[in-house]
């Protein structure tokens, strides 16, 4: 499993696909945290009573808080992290050479995880490094309990607990489709497309139950008012969720014939 | 030493209407080459694919080293290296960086391999060019040189010398005879290039709509290349009916001219000239005569019509 792991992690760091990604991600989050402190957004924040959003710890909230940009991100990788794996063979040189495909598969999934993961850090943390440069953390009255570095440092991975059960989504798609192309197109028309399509069929009374699904789930700990049980529960069931979503990947992936 | 490497016991493969693979069964030893011989969806690659745990057999059993099911792929499996279908690489990395790749994912620590191999395949000099620049040959090499990594002894190359040009060819050749004589390793080699197996192969597994059709070594086919009887008769219908009634032969092909080549009971000249005379069957020629292995192999898998 080590082993594997460091090749994956020996992939990631030789892909020029992702480097670009990085960069690119890089450099727009930066320029979109630069944009929040222009002198005529101060009005229009407190105007509409979001002046959280002047201060890092709402900001970075506030930026948690758009799936859609994580999403577009996540799903590209999908396509050069797994599928790509199928098109250049290598998955199917490994289970060749006698590597369980449980293994192959955990590797795989848990890389893409942890670089997809590593790219929302990038988007949310580049675009709210200007405005905590600018005006810090905040205070209680502005952020709420956000104006502490252990409930912003809760609130960041109980986040990224809950949006890994959707990305892993994404991974069972790659491994699916076992296309690069395909991958990337299905993964954006599912999370971008499919979740509003999901939020909008299901029946108003049901509309509470999805907070507790992947749809939903990292909505519950981006507040002001943020505890700790709600970051602990959310962390949980974005756990359960991961394993739940990438456990059926797993059953279709060692049922899969490798081409 | 003779060991068997390699054993398949009624391997079968179906996929919805097409069966692939039917109740194939083979055993690969020590030290030789076998040629896999085969035309386009004979079920060549299919069975590298169950061998190599990429497909799943709908019936019968793989033993990798003695070994069989889940125990032998995870143990065993890494005795083996295959290169099927395409070379595995990554196409935005350098030949070096796949091969170190190729290390770090079979969990290999002798990273000093990586050089000797990549002279091994005469791909030592091509610096940071990216393998996506690199030409089919160049991308055939490197796939034989990942199938390396590990020093299998179990080595299975599907359709290797595909764009290769004939220098190349002939490198492949001399490399794949080299790891079978000096490293005692054993080789599945498929292709559709007949000629060029036949100058490569200790041993021919000829298989035709899944079915292994003929398993023979160099000399066997040698032996059945050279030789048919070639007879003519007034009556091709009646000589027939001798052959499969009274010699209870089946090895035999009727050609357009009505003359029929007889492949089997070639050591028995005599009983064969005897038995047709005694039923009746008027012989006007009877020679023994040569074929090409092209005409064998078309002979073995039914005749032109499945060309």
């Amino acid at each position: 499993m080590f082993s594997l792991l460091r090749s994956e992690w020996f992939c990631v760091r030789k892909s020029t696909a992702v480097k670009i990604t990085l960069l690119i991600v890089t450099a727009l989050s930066v320029f979109m945290g630069v944009y929040m402190l222009k002198d005529d957004m101060y009005d229009v924040y407190v105007n509409s009573e979001n002046q959280y959003l002047l201060y890092g710890g709402g900001n970075l909230m506030s930026q948690m808080g758009d799936a859609t940009a994580c999403l577009l991100v996540v799903s590209l990788l999908s396509g050069w992290l797994i599928g790509e794996s199928f098109e250049n063979r290598t998955i199917q040189g490994a289970v060749s050479f006698g590597k369980s495909r449980t293994k192959v598969y955990l590797a795989k999934v848990t890389m893409f995880l942890l670089a997809s993961s590593f790219f929302c850090l990038v988007l949310w943390f580049g675009s709210c490094i200007p405005v905590f440069a600018e005006n810090g953390i905040g205070t209680a009255e502005s952020v709420g309990n956000l104006c502490r570095i252990s409930y912003l440092a809760g609130m960041v991975i109980s986040g990224i607990l809950a949006y890994m059960s959707l990305f892993s989504v994404c991974a069972v798609i790659g491994f699916f489709l076992q296309k690069t192309g395909m991958a990337i197109a299905f993964s954006m028309i599912a999370l971008v497309f499919g979740v509003r399509i999901i939020e909008l069929l299901v029946p108003q009374a049901l509309q509470e139950f999805l907070c507790y699904t992947p749809l939903g789930l990292y909505r519950e700990v981006l507040t002001v008012h943020v505890e700790w049980a709600d970051m602990i529960r959310t962390g949980c069931l974005g756990l359960v969720w991961t394993a739940a979503i990438c456990g059926i990947g797993l059953w279709n992936f060692k049922r899969t014939e490798l081409k | 030493m003779e060991d068997v490497i390699l054993e398949t016991r009624n391997l079968s493969r179906r996929y919805k209407t097409q069966q692939a693979l039917h109740k194939v069964n083979l055993k690969l030893k020590r030290g030789r080459i076998y040629g896999l011989i085969g035309k386009n969806g004979a079920g060549k690659t299919t069975l590298m694919r169950m061998v190599a745990g990429l497909g799943f057999p709908t019936e019968g059993e793989v033993f990798l080293f003695g070994k069989n099911g889940n125990q032998a792929r995870g143990s065993e499996g890494r005795r083996i290296g295959t290169l099927i279908e395409n070379p595995a690489f990554v196409g935005s990395m350098t030949a070096k960086e796949n091969i170190h790749l190729q290390f770090l994912m079979k969990g290999l620590p002798n990273y000093e391999m990586e050089k000797e191999l990549l002279a091994l395949v005469g791909l030592s000099d091509t610096g940071k060019k990216k393998v996506k620049h690199f030409s089919l040959g160049m991308k055939q090499r490197l796939g034989i040189a990942a199938a390396l990594v590990g020093n299998p002894e179990l080595l299975m190359l599907d359709e290797p010398i595909n764009g290769l040009d004939p220098a190349g060819v002939i490198e492949i050749r001399r490399l794949v005879k080299r790891l079978c004589e000096t490293e005692n390793k054993t080789i599945l080699i498929s292709s559709h290039n007949l000629p060029e197996l036949y100058q490569t192969a200790t041993d021919y597994i000829i298989i035709h709509n899944g079915e292994v059709r003929q398993f023979l070594t160099h000399e066997e086919l040698d032996d059945r290349c050279k030789c048919y009887f070639s007879l003519e008769s007034t009556d091709a219908g009646r000589l027939v009916t001798v052959l499969q009634d009274k010699l209870h032969t089946q090895e035999f092909k009727v050609m357009p001219d009505q003359s029929v080549r007889l492949y089997a009971l070639l050591d028995e000249r005599e009983r064969v000239g005897r038995t047709l005379y005694e039923n009746g069957v008027v012989v006007t020629g009877f020679a023994l005569s040569e074929t090409s292995l092209e005409e064998y192999f078309m002979h073995v898998i039914g005749g032109e019509e499945n060309v």
